[in-house]
């Protein structure tokens, strides 16, 4: 993990003085709360719908077992003992009161956390891949340039005030788990030939409404022209982005307006004038954060030994004195190995997810107990480090393939063993009408359901990797143009109206999804994603994902089984 | 009418309507095929000063402008913003490569004379990644300093 130096300490303590200062101006009447706005927003605090809510950053969403307990110590004194872990590898604290935000700054900053820049139109907090440094598929570990780019944008004095808000995400495997297409900038590292890194840059992506696929806007660019390079790109989008229309104000309506041709032409000569002996403090910086994120010290494994985890048959015997396999327990243990346990970069080790999708529970919550409980897990078996993911779950990055079965335990004793990663019912559902002013329609009472009526079957098919996202506007906080079922939440006349798109994925070969006819009502919603994944299970061949059956078969099959008979009474 | 002209080494200077109308402003284009309105060969050597108008407090594209000006057009005569900024931006100006701000009547009444004393004295002093503009070092230039 990175730690901070006296700068970066300096940094936040001063950011946090001055927000101090801020906030007593507004409490004290000097200041309106429109002039109060622009600065509550520069540190991350919104006025939601019943109260405050403080979006406190993960940068590229690694946390340490410390910093976890202290989003616990907030979530319990200053909010109402939970936080929401969103899907841009921030947490919310939704019922902050303005007098404490400052003293919950202050906290934040003796851990070397901090909300700056997670609201507004600056650069976001930098995403990456959730598995980043120990993915068995890992070409080059995104997280050194990841916490290079976040002090270059943290209070770059150029792009404070920019047409819209700006994300970046990173990638450094071709598996992409951290949806680079579906960002302003989205930047995959490759080791070239030589063994130097070089950059991917690719630029348009985006979601709202109107979504769009980045394109590769420049290959290959080196890691020494890379800062240069993404500042020429920042400076032309400030200066020409749109101004006139928030929500044709993103660099992918830029890009769409100007042509690629056009826009690259103009970044290039921005660049070709910018005085690179500036950036040159980089590459020293760049070799310095390297160095601080040294790997954890693994047991080393000899590579002739094969440390199986504990067998489900073991587990079955230790907890309840039988070897039979098919013991519930062994049984969902087994789940949970196939499920939640993920290859590692080192022999002898496994990466664990541990889902915030569980029964009744709302997507991406997490209480101040439970902090608590992944702070001591990852003390006792994950090197003190945890992270969180785009997909709003919790990993223990670097658990010993031996201690699974423990892991499994304690997660288990604590009601977090929810063995879903990546099925159906691990849906990403933003806060929707219940915290958030913008929501048009409800999302996590419906995320809920579809999970309820989904889990038996789940359990009983091997459906196997499925995203369902849900939205509460157009805003697709919950990028549910990117899920293989997409539901977005609008509101007809007063009445929630849900629309289906399908066939998105936002890896790789990400693709936006297609929308299907009419909304439907929240009670039409669980039943119709059932009946979707039915023709999947149907028709699928082999190991076709939903994706891959979506793009074969079509949207006929599936829109028939959305409305049935109505639907072809209707295009009859 | 009269303004408030504020500089980088926290002098605030009067200055009236004659002196606003003897510099060039810039007037920034939305378009990007249009480009600005300054011819540069005659300003980079000119003796005149230059403004660069803000719109609105959100309307950032002034601090690229600046930037762009220094930096990828090589301007050094004097270069002041003026228009519509509040005093937390005045730091943000210096570091793009401003040599201060044209603040009038309005806007020095509205947000008060302590908020901009103030902001000549920011506590947030050094960032990441400013620009050589400013006369504080960059917190890499420090690290690299610290290494040498
Ligand atoms: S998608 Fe809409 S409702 Fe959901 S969090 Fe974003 S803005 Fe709020």
């Amino acid at each position: 993990m990175y730690q901070y130096d006296q700068h970066d300490q300096k940094l936040v303590d001063q950011r946090s003085q001055e927000f101090r200062q801020q906030v007593s101006r507004r409490l004290s009447g000097l200041i309106s709360e429109d002039e109060f706005k622009p600065l509550r927003l520069m540190n991350g605090l919104y006025l939601q719908l019943h109260a405050y809510m403080l979006r406190v950053a993960i940068p590229y969403g690694v946390l340490s077992s410390a910093q976890m307990r202290k989003l616990a110590y907030i979530a319990d004194r200053y909010d109402r003992g939970y936080g929401h872990f969103t899907t841009r590898q921030n947490i919310q604290f939704n019922w902050p009161a303005l007098v404490d935000t400052p003293d919950i700054l202050d906290e934040l900053a003796s851990i070397q956390m901090h909300a700056i820049q997670t609201s507004g139109n600056c650069i976001r907090n930098i995403t990456t891949d959730p598995f980043a440094g120990v993915a068995a598929d890992e070409e080059v570990d995104p997280r050194p340039l990841a916490e290079l780019l976040r002090q270059w944008s943290t209070l770059h004095p150029e792009f404070r005030y920019l047409p819209r808000k700006f994300k970046f995400a990173i990638t450094g495997s071709a598996n992409d788990r951290a949806a680079i297409k579906v960002h302003d900038i989205g930047l995959r590292l490759k080791s070239g030939a030589d063994g130097k890194v070089l950059v991917d840059i690719w630029l348009g992506g985006g979601q709202g409404r109107t979504p769009k696929i980045a394109q590769l806007f420049r290959e290959n660019v080196s890691i020494t022209e890379l800062l240069p390079y993404l500042e020429a790109t920042m400076r032309v989008y400030n200066r020409y982005g749109r101004r006139d229309n928030k929500y044709k104000a993103r660099i992918k309506i830029l890009l769409a307006e100007v042509g690629l041709a056009e826009l690259q032409a103009e970044v290039e000569e921005v660049f070709s004038k910018i005085d690179k002996s500036r950036f040159e403090p980089v590459e020293a910086e760049l070799s310095r954060l390297d160095s601080r994120f040294i790997k954890p010290l693994y047991h080393e494994i000899p590579e002739d030994e094969n440390p199986e985890p504990d067998e489900p048959a073991n587990l079955a015997v230790s907890l309840t004195g039988t070897s039979d396999l098919n013991a519930p327990v062994a049984h969902e243990y087994n789940r949970w190995l196939e499920r939640n346990v993920k290859q590692h970069k080192q022999h002898g080790y496994a990466i664990v997810v541990v889902s915030l999708k569980r029964i009744e529970g709302i997507p991406g919550d997490a209480s101040a107990d439970e902090m608590r409980e992944f702070a001591s897990i990852a003390d006792d078996y994950s090197h003190s480090e945890l992270r969180v993911t785009h997909r709003q779950n919790v990993v223990l990055p670097h658990v010993k393939q031996t201690d699974l079965a423990s892991v499994w335990q304690r997660l288990s004793d604590a009601n977090l063993a929810t063995s879903n990663i990546d099925l159906p019912s691990d849906i990403i559902a933003c806060p929707g009408m219940d915290y958030c002013a913008l929501a048009t329609a409800r999302s996590i009472p419906v995320a809920q359901e579809i999970a309820a009526h989904i889990r038996a079957k789940e359990k009983v098919t091997s459906v196997g990797d499925l995203s369902v996202n849900i939205s509460g506007c157009i805003n697709a906080c919950a990028h549910h143009h990117v899920a293989n079922i997409g539901i977005l939440g609008l509101d007809r006349g007063g009445v929630e109206n849900y629309q289906i798109t399908l066939g998105g994925r936002s890896d790789e070969n990400a693709r936006i999804g297609e929308r299907m006819g009419r909304g439907l009502l929240a009670s039409e919603i669980a039943p119709a994603v059932d009946r979707i994944i039915d023709v999947y299970l149907d028709k699928r061949q082999l190991t076709e994902t939903f994706s891959d059956t979506y793009q074969r078969i079509g949207k006929a099959a599936f829109k028939d089984s959305i409305y049935g008979d109505d639907h072809a009474i209707q295009t009859a | 009418m009269q303004y408030r002209l504020l500089s980088s080494g926290g002098e605030v200077r009067l200055v009236d309507d004659e002196w606003v109308n003897a510099a060039i402003t810039i007037a920034l284009q939305t378009e990007l095929e249009t480009g600005d309105n300054y011819a540069l060969e005659k300003l980079v050597s000119s003796e005149q000063v230059l403004l660069i108008e803000f719109q609105s407090v959100a309307d950032g594209r002034g601090f690229s402008s600046a930037a762009e000006l220094r930096e990828n057009d090589g301007y050094k005569g004097l270069l002041y913003a003026c228009g519509r900024l509040n005093p937390d931006q005045l730091t943000l100006a210096f570091q793009c490569g401003f040599d201060g701000m044209v603040v009038d009547e309005q806007g020095w009444v509205s947000y008060g004379e302590a908020a901009w004393q103030q902001a000549l004295k920011p506590v947030v002093d050094s960032g990441y990644a400013q620009t050589r503009w400013n006369a504080i070092d960059s917190i890499w230039m420090l690290r690299g300093a610290a290494v040498r």
